[in-house]
Parts: structure tokens; C-alpha cells; sequence
């Protein structure tokens, strides 16, 4: 059963939609994060299609609105997709634990949303799983990542490279040539865009806010599942970075484990590939909640 | 029965269908019953989704001039339980008229129109057109069903080829969907949610301007595009803006922002609700 809630995170309320498991005890709670763009219902409604599966599983789960977004107060306090305050999430680990009876906690999002869990999963003492679907590892695109509450960004190759190609589609556009003399482009993207085009520094690519969390979320004998389509623009990002940061985690990230989703795309914009990611996440949550065998 | 809780501005499902409905009821902030209430039928799809934040904006916003909202997901989109198959005009007029029902008896507006977003025009006009005393308001309505039809296929087409998906053409799935019938319904995944031929051939049947024009209730129009001569003159519809320069919020921004409200639309809408409570019995 769905049950729409609403949570005090101190400016106002926050509203979510619980799905109660039919199940007696839950096996944990998971809570879904978003993007700050989309509303609960995730990219093509995959949280709602998520949220349903994992109920039917046994497991109590949330989806949730983010201040300014859906159906919860507040304003957007929108400056880019990279800047997160933690806070809001923070009031809806509470609730959902309190909610649970102290069950273990998942948290889960997809793209900017899977970031925004993995930080709440780090701020989070009692947290120790993470899924995360289609998260990238440095800046979606080269003009985010330097706002009030994050610090310089990272662009990765591939991104990059896109974002060169679409100056290089303009070459022979007058207007952005004037925008280009007149001082009105933005150097800065160009800046950062190039070099990491070339490849060049990429072993500094990797964000390190992602790094740090994820540092210590696998500290507490954390488990993480990435699940990625193989279409994703972010997947060869991943590739490159998740090898070289490896040796530097704690048990050289022994609890993550990735998942590849066949031509799935970045937002798993079709049914198919939703129902593949799901029914992945399903088998790695069986792992690490198995069901508890009645006392005989 | 359905599931109606006692505080205000309050979230509940409508049941139709043996399937829970999400719908959230804005109660105005003023001691006085409402004299007017309006049935919100929102764009569907991820049109639903880009536009689900200025509704929600809009029907606070409505509330404190004194005007009771109901905002529903209709079935496959935001909460909701069931299949965008059953989304059709028809099916969603039947559920905008329980909202209706609930807006007169349970918070007590004594007059009840329709407003519908894109695709939903057609459910809030086919829902006032049967519904004695009400009106209508729609926002940039899908004049053609075709050309929206078109543009949704040639998008999905496009990603197919980028993602290495079976290639088809346009024509190809159009003539699928017409064909298909209620036995063998046609089907295709458009971004996550089922395209079927009973849904296509339900939208494409229904002439949005010709059944406001003959609804003989007062209806309010707001269009990004502008109506052609033959169009304008076909019409009679009570009242139409054009507002070339909206930003098109039932569309993410291509930089992965949210969409801006359109604020000049919903004052107008603001007055010609409020409107509404003046002139009761206007047909």
C-alpha cells in the first residue's frame, strides 16, 4: 500500500510517497533521492516502477520530493544540478528509521540523484548500502560544479568531447564568433573542456567529494552496486576512473559491484531496460537482505 | 469510496476502476465555502512530469485567491496505479468528474469547471462539455494529435538508431498503430510509458477545438502557437490568448534545469476563474 507522507525538515515540510511492503517485518528501507529536477517519480517514472518492485519484495521504501520540487515547501534553491544541501535528506533518513524500527537503510537514486544518495549514504552513520544507477563520477556537463556549496568541478573525456564537438559545430556561426570577441562566451567551460578532452589530467578527473564518500561509505564495510546502461555517456568515465581510484579504497572497494544494462541509455528511458536494472537490483538487495528464516 | 482525508490542501486517491488514483486537494485558505472549483487534468507523459511543479505552483496559487483545486495523476502517470492505455478523453473525464463531485460535496464550491494541460485539454473539455454549469480552461492543447503523434515517433525513432535498437519508420509505426484494433492493440515503449492504438486512435478522433466550440460552456484558451484564419474563424471558443514567448514548461530545458513558471498565464487564468463566481448559469 502507498502511503503519501510528509516530513519536518525545519524550513517546512517534505512530501514522499511510502510504499509499505505486505510483509509483517520489512526486510530494510530504502530511500530513493532525486536529482532536484524531476520530481519523486524519477526519470521516466523509473523510481515509481523501482519503489513497486522493492515493496513486493519485502521492503519498505520512499521516494521522496526535494524542497522547491514536487509536492514539498519551499523553493527550488536551484543554482545547478551539483548543488546538493544535505540537510532535507538527512530529515527523511530519520523519519524513514523511525518509520522502520532502526532496519538497515538503502539509499538509491538515478544519475545526479545516485551522487546525491551516495552523499547522504556518507553522512549517514548508520548507513551501509548504496545503489547507484547511472551516477556520473565527474560533472554532467563542463558549466556546473562551481556554485555555493560544491567546490571547483571535473569534467570527464567523454563528456568533454561532446561538449567540444558542439563548439566546433559553431565555427562557422557569426554570432558566436561575436560572443567569442565581444568576451561574452564563457572562457572558463572552454578552459576546462579542453584539456579534458585531451585526456589530459585525467587521473584528477574523478570528483573528489564522490571519492571522499565513497571513501567512507566502504569504510563501514559499505556495499555498493553501480548499475549503468552500456550506451551511457558516463560508462567509459566510470571505466577510466573507477580503475584508477580502486587501490586508494578502503579494501580496494571490495563491496562495490557494477552491473551493465545491454544498449541501455543514460535515464533508462525505455521499459526493458528499467525492468533489467530493477531486476538486478533486486538479486544484489536478496544478497545482502536475505530473507530471515522463521525460528522453528 | 474514496480515501479523502479532513485537513486542507491534502493528499488522497481517487478509486476508479479497482485503481488507486493519486490526487491532491488544495482547499482555499479563507473561512468562506469556495464559489469556485476547478478540476486540473494535467499533460501526460513526461510532458506530466516537466509541468508537475507549475501545477502544483498553480494550484497553491489558486487557493489563496479563493478557488478550490483538485489535481489528479491520471492512471500510468505520476503515482497512479494502472496503464497510460486508460488515459484516454473519455476515461479521464469520467475521473475528473468524480474530482468534481468531490470539489461540490466535500469542500463545497458552488460552481466546478475543468483545466486541462496539452493532452489533457481533451479530458477537461469532454468532462465540462457533459457537466451542467461548468467551463473550461485549456492550456496550449494539442491542436494535432497527428503532428504531436509524428514529432513523439520520429524522437523515439532517433534514439532507436542511437542506441541500436530495431529501425522502423515513422509511417511504419503510425500505420501499426491505426490499424490495430481492441483484439490485437498495437504497442510501442516511447520513453517508458506503452503508446497503444486505442489510446492513439482516442486522441486523434477527438477535435479539441471543434468540441470546445460546441460545449456551450465558457471557455478560456492560452496557446504558445497561434490559430491559423480557417481555425479562428471554425471557433467559438469565449476567450483566446496567444503568448508567442512562453517558455514551454511541459519540456525540460535542455541545460537540465526546471522549467519557469508561465506567470502571465496564470493570471490571466487567475481572472477569468474568479470570473466565474460572478456570472453563474452563463449558458
Amino acid at each position: 500500500m502507498e502511503e503519501p507522507v510528509r516530513i519536518n525538515f525545519g524550513k517546512g515540510e517534505l512530501f514522499g510517497m511510502l510504499h509499505n511492503p505486505n510483509t509483517v517485518m520489512p526486510r530494510a528501507a530504502i530511500l530513493i533521492v532525486n536529482s532536484r529536477v524531476e520530481y519523486r517519480v524519477g526519470p521516466h517514472r523509473f523510481y515509481v516502477h523501482a519503489a513497486r518492485h522493492w515493496a513486493k519484495q519485502g521492503f519498505l521504501v520512499l521516494r521522496l520530493d526535494y524542497p522547491g520540487n514536487g509536492d514539498s515547501d519551499g523553493d527550488a534553491l536551484y543554482s545547478h544540478m551539483d548543488s546538493f544541501p544535505i540537510k532535507p535528506a538527512l530529515a527523511a533518513v530519520s523519519f524513514l528509521q523511525e518509520r522502520s524500527g532502526g532496519l538497515d537503510m538503502v539509499i538509491a537514486g538515478l544519475c545526479m540523484g545516485a551522487r546525491n544518495a551516495l552523499y547522504v549514504a556518507a553522512a549517514s552513520q548508520s548507513v551501509r548500502h548504496l545503489l547507484a544507477f547511472a551516477m556520473p563520477f565527474s560533472d554532467a556537463t563542463p558549466d556546473i560544479g562551481r556554485g555555493d556549496e560544491t567546490e571547483t568541478g571535473t569534467v570527464g573525456k567523454a563528456v568533454a568531447r561532446s561538449v567540444l564537438s558542439g563548439y566546433i559545430a559553431r565555427l562557422s556561426n557569426m554570432r558566436s564568433w561575436s560572443r567569442f570577441l565581444t568576451g561574452k562566451s564563457d572562457y572558463g567551460v572552454i578552459k576546462r573542456v579542453l584539456p579534458a578532452a585531451a585526456g589530459i589530467g585525467r587521473n584528477r578527473i574523478f570528483k573528489e567529494p564522490v571519492f571522499r564518500s565513497m571513501e567512507t561509505l566502504l569504510g563501514r564495510n559499505g556495499e555498493i552496486l553501480f548499475s549503468f546502461g552500456s550506451n551511457d555517456v558516463f560508462l567509459p568515465d566510470f571505466r577510466d576512473q573507477f580503475a584508477l581510484v580502486k587501490p586508494r579504497l578502503p579494501y580496494e572497494a571490495d563491496g562495490c559491484s557494477v552491473e551493465i544494462i545491454e544498449n541501455a541509455n543514460h535515464t533508462f528511458s525505455r521499459l526493458t531496460w528499467q525492468d533489467a536494472a530493477i531486476s538486478n537490483s533486486s538479486t544484489w538487495l536478496e544478497r545482502q537482505f536475505p530473507l530471515k528464516q522463521p525460528a522453528s | 469510496m474514496n480515501e479523502l482525508p479532513s485537513a486542507a490542501a491534502e493528499p488522497f486517491f481517487l478509486n476508479h476502476d479497482d485503481q488507486r488514483l493519486f490526487a491532491m486537494l488544495h482547499r482555499p485558505n479563507s473561512e468562506v465555502l469556495p464559489k469556485v472549483g476547478v478540476v486540473i487534468c494535467t499533460a501526460l507523459a513526461d510532458e506530466h512530469i516537466a509541468s508537475y511543479r507549475i501545477v502544483y505552483r498553480f494550484a497553491v496559487d489558486l487557493a489563496a485567491a479563493g478557488i478550490a483545486v483538485l489535481r489528479f495523476d491520471p492512471p500510468g502517470q505520476g503515482d497512479s496505479e494502472g496503464e497510460m492505455a486508460n488515459s484516454t478523453p473519455g476515461q479521464m473525464a469520467v475521473i475528473a468528474k468524480s474530482g468534481a463531485d468531490v470539489l461540490r460535496k466535500q469542500v463545497g464550491a458552488n460552481r466546478v469547471g475543468f483545466m486541462g494541460i496539452r493532452l489533457g485539454c481533451a479530458a477537461a473539455i469532454a468532462a465540462a462539455e457533459s457537466s451542467p454549469d461548468s467551463f473550461c480552461v485549456a492550456w496550449s492543447p494539442v491542436l494535432s494529435p497527428d503532428r504531436y503523434y509524428r514529432d513523439l515517433l520520429r524522437r523515439q525513432i532517433l534514439s532507436d538508431v542511437m542506441y541500436g535498437e530495431e529501425r522502423r519508420s515513422t509511417k511504419a509505426m503510425l500505420d501499426e498503430l491505426q490499424n490495430s484494433s481492441a483484439v490485437a492493440d498495437a504497442e510501442f515503449d516511447i520513453g517508458g510509458y506503452s503508446l497503444t492504438g486505442s489510446f492513439y486512435k482516442a486522441y486523434l478522433e477527438f477535435d479539441v477545438l471543434d468540441r470546445l466550440s460546441n460545449a456551450h460552456v465558457p471557455g478560456l484558451v492560452i496557446h504558445d502557437e497561434k490559430l491559423s484564419a480557417a481555425e479562428q474563424s471554425a471557433t467559438k471558443v469565449g476567450a483566446w490568448y496567444h503568448e508567442p514567448n512562453v517558455q514551454v514548461f511541459w519540456q525540460f530545458p535542455r541545460e537540465g534545469s526546471v522549467p519557469a513558471a508561465p506567470s502571465r498565464w496564470m493570471d490571466l487564468t487567475r481572472t477569468w476563474l474568479l470570473k466565474r463566481s460572478e456570472f453563474a448559469n452563463e449558458y
